[in-house]
């Protein structure tokens, strides 16, 4: 039964995980994605599942791996340090092509940085999963509400596309707790026949292969394999621009001013829009929801005979965000950037401000 | 309509525990309610505080600069946020452990003696329910009835509590309409 509560972001992405078929988490604890593995410790097994406290996030990842070559609906989360560590699981799950959803709860800095929720994994996240140059769906909710909805729905795409599915939220989404409905419980499917799960199949017949691997192919050497595989991974990337792109455009009908945001600076800039409009200022907000694939098209198409200005907000210094956005808007149309770093929110008192500097 | 709250005390006087009892009574009132806790060197020592946000429309942000009202339970909160309340808004001091408070211009201070009240309802760990009565009579954010069953629902696993806790908020509710 769907169900509304009020809940801590961590713990309700979490919950829709398991109502979404998760029957696998392996993680290690971090600030502030603590709270989502200190929920899952009971959770899980109380779901029937499995729940794996990982000596490290190096085993955390290579185990999701593991359990999704197994068939399971398998999942992890952690912070940018937790995720560093993972990058070359990462690599090997973007490689195999291996159904798994990652929550990263970003805070901020390089290093040990700080605790406290920011944006700054962005571009670690959305150019490249570790090494080799190969990715995943990203996507970037903005509340709590739309982080269960595509957790829910993620292991659905990851297994359509055979890819990762990366969720990204942040320190201030994990810690907070707003009202949010919970979806249904729902199956998950039967994946055993699936060419990257290994084991036996239906009937017991075995399989030759472990697992589905880029090494083979249709060609004579490993080289050719893994070009022509990885090629042929290229074309479901390029098909995400198509099919996949999600966006909000949030009172941009009459607007002269847009302010472009993700995630938790875009519900900070939705503040800022109210106070604005009610003082006559037209102005929007356009918002990616999914990181990879990049909404491009939408943003090239911003007509800069009806825009005299756009903002960037972010939570990142140096900035990351606003230089991806920057790559494909109109060269006339005048961008102005608002961010901050160091664990810092931005404030919708300052998006303000900066919006009535550029009328 | 929106409002936003500024709790801050010392840990263990309960200050998150009255912004999750304000964001679950908000919710249960039908209103729209974020909690947002400060986290990191705070909670290990040291003071402690949340955000709340009460509105009729979808909250946007979860933070803010400034509140139109904040509570201070401690003397660093107090030196920290006096400043940060709005003009037109309440600074709530806890004239216990705060002597000789004072407020911005355009700031109404209100004096609450809450660990007095606290233990006057029988126990001095009670100053948050104390607290969550006071505003919620103050405020009128969140209708007084579900206000009460929200924070006996939420308390419900400590039993021998729930004279205590009904008689501390209706402490806090009393002084709440008098200094309104």
């Amino acid at each position: 039964m769907s169900e509304k509560v009020v809940k801590k972001g961590n713990e309700a992405i979490c919950e829709a995980a398991i109502r979404a078929g998760c029957r696998f988490f392996a993680g290690y604890p971090i600030t502030p994605q603590t709270t989502a593995t200190e929920y899952l410790s009971w959770r899980m097994p109380e779901a029937g599942g499995v729940f794996v406290q990982a000596e490290s996030e190096v085993a955390a990842i290579n185990m999701v791996a593991g359990s999704a070559m197994a068939g399971t609906r398998a999942m992890t989360a952690t912070s940018g340090p937790g995720l560093s560590l993972m990058t070359e699981g990462l690599s090997v799950i973007a490689g195999t092509r291996l159904p798994t959803v990652i929550v990263n709860i970003q805070r901020s800095g390089a290093g040990i940085g700080s605790i406290t929720g920011n944006q700054s994994d962005f571009y670690m996240v959305t150019k490249t999963l570790g090494h080799g140059g190969l990715t995943g769906l990203v996507y970037g909710p903005e509340s709590i509400q739309e982080s269960v909805d595509i957790m829910y729905e993620s292991w659905d795409l990851a297994e359509k596309y055979r890819t990762p599915v990366i969720i990204m939220t942040d320190g201030v989404m994990g810690q907070m707790m707003e009202q949010v409905e919970m979806p249904d419980f729902k199956e998950a499917p039967d994946l055993s026949e699936q060419p990257y799960v290994a084991g036996k199949r239906k009937g017991g017949r075995k399989k030759h292969l472990i697992m589905d691997s880029p090494y083979f192919g249709p060609k004579a050497t490993q080289a050719d394999n893994l070009e022509y595989n990885y090629a042929q991974y290229e074309k479901v990337y390029e098909s995400w621009d198509e099919n996949e792109v999600r966006y909000e455009e949030y009172m941009t009908q009459d607007a002269e001013y847009l302010i472009i945001a993700w995630g938790t600076s875009a519900r900070v800039a939705k503040t800022a829009i109210r106070h604005l409009r009610e003082q006559g200022v037209k102005v929007g907000l356009f918002r990616p929801i999914t990181l990879v694939p990049f909404p491009k098209k939408q943003l090239a198409a911003i007509d800069k005979n009806k825009i005299k200005g756009i903002l960037t907000v972010e939570m990142a210094v140096p900035s990351q965000f606003h230089n991806e956005v920057m790559h494909y808007l109109d060269k006339d149309i005048r961008v102005e950037k608002y961010r901050r770093g160091g664990g810092n929110m931005v404030l919708d008192e300052e998006i303000e401000e900066c919006v009535k500097k550029m009328l | 309509m929106e409002n936003t709250y500024l709790l801050a005390g010392f840990g263990g006087q309960g200050v998150q525990t009255l912004g999750q009892l304000l964001t679950y009574a908000a919710t249960d009132a039908g209103k729209y309610a974020t909690y947002l806790p400060a986290y990191g060197g705070e909670m290990r020592g040291g003071t402690s505080n949340c955000t709340v946000k009460i509105s009729d429309d979808p909250i946007g942000s979860p933070a803010a600069k400034s509140y139109n009202y904040v509570v201070v339970m401690n003397l660093p909160s107090y030196n920290a946020f006096k400043g940060r309340v709005r003009k037109g808004g309440t600074l709530f001091v806890n004239s216990d452990l705060i002597k000789d408070a004072e407020a911005d211009e355009g700031v109404k201070l209100v004096n609450v003696p809450l660990m007095e009240m606290a233990k006057e309802a029988g126990s001095p760990v009670v100053t948050n329910v104390v607290m969550f009565g006071l505003l919620c009579a103050y405020t009128q954010d969140i209708d007084l009835e579900v206000a009460k069953s929200t924070m006996l629902q939420k308390m419900a696993h400590k039993e021998k509590f729930i004279p205590i806790n009904t008689k501390a908020f209706e402490l806090g509710v009393a002084k709440g309409q008098e200094v309104k």
